[in-house]
């Protein structure tokens, strides 16, 4: 089978989790032919991958927001019905039938398009509707800069497969939508974070667009998103929070599910435990830059030290990602005379180090589906969380099933609740091995890659078989 | 996490209408000057020497045939480069690239003087005219071609006065000639043709005093006189074609009527060279100086009332004026805009009726016949129409309606010949009908045209396509020229 990845802003330009993800399903799955279709801010050429392609990818289509369609079309004449669902559509409404056909081949070029008195007459009437009071100018050309990037993105030539996978909604989850209805192919969706969310805190900070404008583009994200879910014949996330948050808004509830990442676990499971003296060992796997909130964790460790707790913190993740906040944290554990107990030894080989550990720590204000939290759980170390993404319920597990906690969760930003934990597992050392085997129970159950291929291998094969079999 | 986001592209940082506000404004003046100038001079010279010459009517046809050749076939070379040009130099002016302006200058003169020679030279082919006869018509011919490129750029350079005083001093050097020619050289002048020559000298001598003060101006305008990329503004045929074929089939479409009857029924050669037609040429010059009111008036109610309001305009939509700022002063430009075209059409028609009507008192004045008065009463309807369609066709590029005003042209060069042959059957009597209703029918589409463009002109203005030029050609010649001759 012929299968269409769809990334934005991600494989195989830029490393990361969503990367990672893709490189490995890609891997796994020797039997499977792979086109990828990569969507990034700016063109972009072979020297800027970032990964060794495998064998089975047949070829790479990088979209260019920025780049015009070369292909000329000819405008036809709409219908009023056909104009009436472009105005819908474009206002964030919904329409029955479909509306890619008519943006890809019917209006002509985008640049037509925006020269056209259906989309002037757009503009002007919801200019009017939203009682807008500001420039005109700039709201013709918000208009004109929100719809560019999609019509030239529609009208893009775009690859033949039997099968479409975005790993985003957004102009990911677009494209998929179209090459579905074009082709006739299922539309698999896997959402890694929630996309309109995340766009949605981008803008609420970009203090540079007006205020009148923020919402505009929320709403647009929302509403690309929305078609996604309402096009797409799986709408998977890796944990049931993000799915409760795709069904806030507006993922048909039967169409979602959950198949969350999975790693290696052979080699981990097998590390072991060396036993320590009385010095909690505590481990942090992290990269160090603010949103995994280094600081809290230095914070905690002053409590710990002022509670006359013995402990060392080895804080293992690379320094240089976010060279002034490894500074800042650097200068805290100085001023705070911490230098002796927390350690930040950069980038090393966490399995080396997993058997010394007492306890892991975690203290992000944001995460998805953190491989981190699974490897250490592989090893047997218990965990302290902080309550974001997937976390609690890696750490709690999900209802339904036979294994208990595998640490504590607790309140992002909170180092009082995080020293508490850790004064627990400096008393508890027989109750914490026990967490420990519960989360490598755990893991071993239902986090293993070969699950999470497995997972996929079926999806694809059951979507195929409903559409009718190979194709390409 | 993935996700590109998004951006606002190029939303607060460029100047997106970069509209030429007065562009536009001396197009006017330069497309009606050398059209005006070409008429009154000619009429002129008709007058002069019938009134004063004791040199024969043979004679003196020659004269006024060589320079009535001049100036129309002048204005047809203007046509090619006119109005592209001028949309370079406005650019130049706008874009404060004043380095650019003179090398431009330059290149039109020689592109002029290229085409004119060419022209001549298909002249030549066919004129019977003694060597030193041809000579002369070179000079002049010259001389006038290179006197509208003067004209165009000083205009531009909103130099008027400079214009003015080179044409008062050109006319009054022109006129004086003449007249002491005829009056005290005649007699002296026995040779066949010279008499002719020494008219034609005059004149020409006078043309070369106002070119010589053009270009005296030319070079105190721009102090800075670069001549690197001489042939840089043919880019500007790629980029705006619509504007050569309006001024190029405009030029033309004046004159091809006239040439069409140059051989039909009453025609005559002069001299086995000159095509003319003595009754119809007559009349249709005349009908021309009625139109004058027409252009002064336009010149002047476009340079304050409605500019005030294109302005107006033009800053909301630039500016980030709201929607209903845009709508209320687009209500007032048009306003303003049918209100003087009402007033022009209103005083032009009242002028035109009146010379129509007291023609039959006015021309036996003149020691006119009744059949020139007969094809003026018809061609001075044309010249009405033919004023409106220039007004409309100026009003349509101001709005940068260039595909509007191209059609126009079109349309005017194409009813004007069509017409002109269906009805020579009619007959002389009927000559200046096709133009009366050539102009007419062109006037009716301009005007339908520029109705239906300004009703829309906020839509027009922010959906307006700078696409990229369909060719290349112009560019690669204006290069490979700018090479040789760097």
């Amino acid at each position: 089978m012929k299968i269409g990845i769809v990334v934005e802003g991600s494989y195989p330009y830029v490393s990361g989790g969503v990367s990672s993800w893709v490189h490995m399903l890609m891997e796994q799955m020797p039997m499977h032919e792979f086109e990828i279709i990569s969507i990034m801010p700016n063109p972009k050429s072979e020297a800027d991958y970032r990964y060794t392609l495998p064998k089975n990818v047949t070829g790479v289509t990088t979209l260019a927001l920025n780049q015009r369609a070369t292909r000329k079309r000819r405008p036809e004449a709409l219908s009023e019905a056909e104009r009436e669902r472009i105005k819908t559509w474009m206002t964030f409404g919904q329409v029955d039938s479909s509306i890619y056909p008519i943006l890809e081949n019917q209006i002509g070029t985008p640049e037509q398009f925006f020269s056209s008195r259906l989309f002037y007459q757009l503009v002007t009437e919801s200019y009017q509707e939203e009682g807008q009071a500001g420039s005109f100018i700039d709201y013709f050309w918000m208009w004109r800069s929100m719809y560019a990037p999609v019509l030239d993105l529609l009208q893009a030539e775009l690859p033949q497969v039997d099968l479409v996978h975005a790993a985003s909604t957004g102009y990911a989850g677009l494209i998929a939508s179209a090459m579905k209805e074009r082709q006739n192919i299922p539309f698999l969706l896997t959402e890694h974070g929630i996309y309109s969310r995340e766009r949605e805190e981008e803008l609420l900070q970009a203090s540079w667009i007006p205020a009148e404008f923020r919402s505009h583009w929320i709403q647009f994200f929302h509403h690309i998103s929305r078609e996604a879910y309402r096009k797409a014949d799986d709408v998977i996330t890796l944990f049931e929070r993000n799915g409760e948050l795709q069904r806030q808004l507006g993922a048909p509830v039967e169409k979602l599910s959950i198949i969350p990442n999975g790693i290696d676990v052979t080699g981990l499971s097998a590390l072991g435990h060396v036993p320590g003296a009385d010095k909690l060992r505590i481990g942090a796997i992290v990269r160090v830059v603010p949103i995994k909130d280094i600081k809290t964790m230095i914070y905690a460790a002053k409590l710990l030290q002022d509670m006359l707790v013995p402990f060392e913190l080895t804080i293992m993740g690379p320094l240089d990602e976010d060279k002034e906040y490894a500074a800042e944290c650097e200068m805290l554990i100085r001023q705070l005379e911490l230098e002796r107990s927390v350690l930040m030894v950069g980038k090393v080989d966490i399995r080396q180090h997993l058997p010394e550990f007492d306890v892991c720590l975690l203290t992000s204000i944001s995460e998805g589906q953190p491989l981190a939290v699974l490897e250490g759980m592989a090893a047997g170390v218990p965990w302290i969380v902080t309550d974001v993404g997937a976390c609690a319920e890696l750490v709690n597990g999900r209802p339904d099933e036979p294994f208990g906690p595998a640490g504590f969760v607790v309140p992002p930003v909170n180092p009082r609740r995080i020293a508490e934990r850790c004064v627990w597992f400096h008393q508890h050392r027989e109750d914490a091995r026990r967490l420990g085997r519960n989360g490598q129970q755990r893991v071993e159950t239902y986090y293993r890659t070969d699950q999470f291929i497995d997972a996929y291998l079926h999806l694809y094969e059951e979507r195929r078989a409903v559409y009718g079999g190979h194709r390409v | 996490m993935a996700g590109i986001g998004f951006k606002l592209q190029q939303l607060f940082q460029e100047d997106y209408f970069s509209s030429r506000i007065k562009a536009y404004a001396f197009a006017g003046l330069v497309t009606s000057g050398p059209w005006l100038i070409v008429i009154v001079t000619i009429a002129l010279m008709q007058w002069l020497t019938s009134y004063l010459s004791i040199a024969t009517l043979e004679e003196r046809t020659t004269f006024n045939l060589i320079v009535s050749y001049s100036f129309i076939f002048s204005q047809v070379v203007l046509g090619v480069q006119q109005l592209v040009v001028t949309r370079y130099l406005a650019d130049c002016f706008y874009e404060k690239r004043y380095e650019d302006i003179f090398p431009a200058f330059i290149g039109m003169m020689k592109t002029t003087v290229a085409i004119a020679s060419l022209l001549f030279a298909i002249f030549l082919t066919f004129s019977e005219l003694p060597a030193l006869l041809n000579a002369l018509a070179f000079v002049l011919f010259m001389t006038v071609n290179l006197i509208w490129v003067h004209f165009l750029f000083l205009s531009a350079a909103k130099f008027y006065q400079a214009v003015a005083y080179s044409f008062v001093a050109g006319g009054i050097v022109s006129v004086a000639a003449v007249i002491i020619t005829d009056q005290f050289l005649m007699q002296y002048l026995t040779e066949s043709y010279m008499k002719s020559f020494a008219l034609t000298a005059s004149m020409t001598l006078g043309l070369v005093v106002t070119l010589f003060g053009l270009f005296t101006s030319m070079l105190l305008t721009f102090p800075n006189r670069s001549t690197v990329g001489q042939f840089s503004f043919y880019r500007y045929f790629d980029r705006y074609p619509a504007l050569f074929w309006t001024s190029f089939l405009y030029n033309i479409g004046i004159w091809v009527g006239t040439w069409i009857i140059w051989f039909a029924e009453g025609g005559s050669v002069h001299l086995d060279t000159f095509r003319y037609h003595p009754i119809y040429d007559t009349a249709i010059f005349l009908s021309y100086l009625t139109i004058i009111p027409t252009m002064t008036i336009f010149v002047v109610s476009v340079e304050t009332r409605f500019y005030e309001r294109y302005r107006v305009f033009y800053g909301y939509v630039n500016e980030g004026g709201t929607y209903q700022q845009i709508q209320r002063s687009k209500a007032a430009m048009l306003l303003v805009l049918r209100q003087e075209l009402q007033r022009l059409f209103r005083n032009q028609g009242l002028v035109s009726l009146l010379f129509i009507l007291f023609a039959a008192v006015l021309f036996p004045l003149l020691g006119l016949s009744p059949e020139i008065r007969d094809v003026f009463q018809m061609t001075t309807i044309g010249a009405f129409s033919n004023a409106m369609v220039l007004v409309l066709t100026l009003v349509l590029l101001y709005f940068e309606d260039h595909r509007g005003a191209a059609y126009t042209s079109a349309l005017f060069i194409t009813m004007n010949a069509g017409l002109t042959f269906l009805l020579l059957p009619l007959g002389p009597d009927s000559y200046g009908l096709s133009f009366a209703i050539g102009c007419t029918i062109a006037f009716a589409f301009s005007l339908i045209r520029l109705i239906r463009y300004v009703s829309e002109i906020d839509y027009h203005t922010f959906s307006r396509n700078e696409t990229p030029p369909r060719t290349d050609t112009f560019r690669r010649v204006g290069d490979w020229l700018n090479d040789r001759s760097a």
